[in-house]
């Protein structure tokens, strides 16, 4: 079954430099903003904001203080409804996939989210900011 | 040809977020595996592990600059450093 207006926009994001692909994350979890307000930052700042957007418990200045992983976690135990606490995940594709996969609600099959941590990074992106 | 829309219609929830796996994923057979071929109708086109998939944390000048600006406003500044999570 085609699902024209999906593949359209999902087309239109997979193309995007990674920033920008980070912003429209950010822009589409928050519900507002532009893509040239936030694709000039470090992605440390962008998954930070994200993390935020999505409700996750530390502040900003926090998030931007840690290493990437620790946002991708915060962002998986939110999306995923997971009590989980420390580092479920420990290296960003891991991460990433995995946040894809609940975003979709696909976390809980393993082939899928399988498939989903094997995608490369631009998909993933691309994924998460369009699903 | 279009068809009028119905009272109360609205889109399926799956048309909007890509549908279910199967409608999202494009598999061909090889032997007794599926592989993935396409996503989204895009093309899946794996990319070697160097330069563009490493997501490099260290900022370039520019990024600096940005995040300084951003910093400026209020509630931006760079808090404690926190080596556990919540």
């Amino acid at each position: 079954m085609a699902i024209p207006a999906f593949d359209s926009a999902f087309a239109e994001v997979v193309s995007l430099p990674k920033k920008e692909q980070l912003a429209r994350w950010l822009i589409k979890v928050k519900g507002s903003g532009s893509v040239s307000e936030y694709a000039t930052l470090p992605d440390r700042y962008l998954y930070a904001k994200i993390a935020v957007a999505y409700g996750c418990p530390l502040d900003e200045a926090s998030y931007i203080s840690q290493p990437i992983i620790y946002s991708i976690n915060a962002i998986y135990r939110k999306v995923a409804a997971s009590s989980d606490n420390g580092l479920l995940f420990d290296d960003m594709k891991t991460g990433l996939g995995s946040v894809v996969a609940a975003i979709r609600g696909d976390q809980n099959i393993s082939d899928r989210l399988g498939f989903y941590i094997d995608l490369p990074e631009k998909y993933q992106l691309a994924l998460a900011a369009v699903s | 040809m279009k068809i009028e829309k119905p009272e109360n219609y609205e889109l399926p929830k799956d048309v909007a977020d890509g549908g279910t796996f199967d409608e999202l994923v494009t598999f061909k057979v090889e032997g007794e595996y599926l592989v993935p071929t396409m996503i989204g109708g895009v093309e899946i086109v794996s990319e070697d592990d160097t330069e563009e998939s490493k997501m490099a944390e260290n900022a370039t000048p520019e990024e600096e600059a940005a995040a300084s600006e951003m910093e400026k406003a209020p509630m931006r500044g760079m808090g404690k450093r926190i080596m556990g999570m919540a």
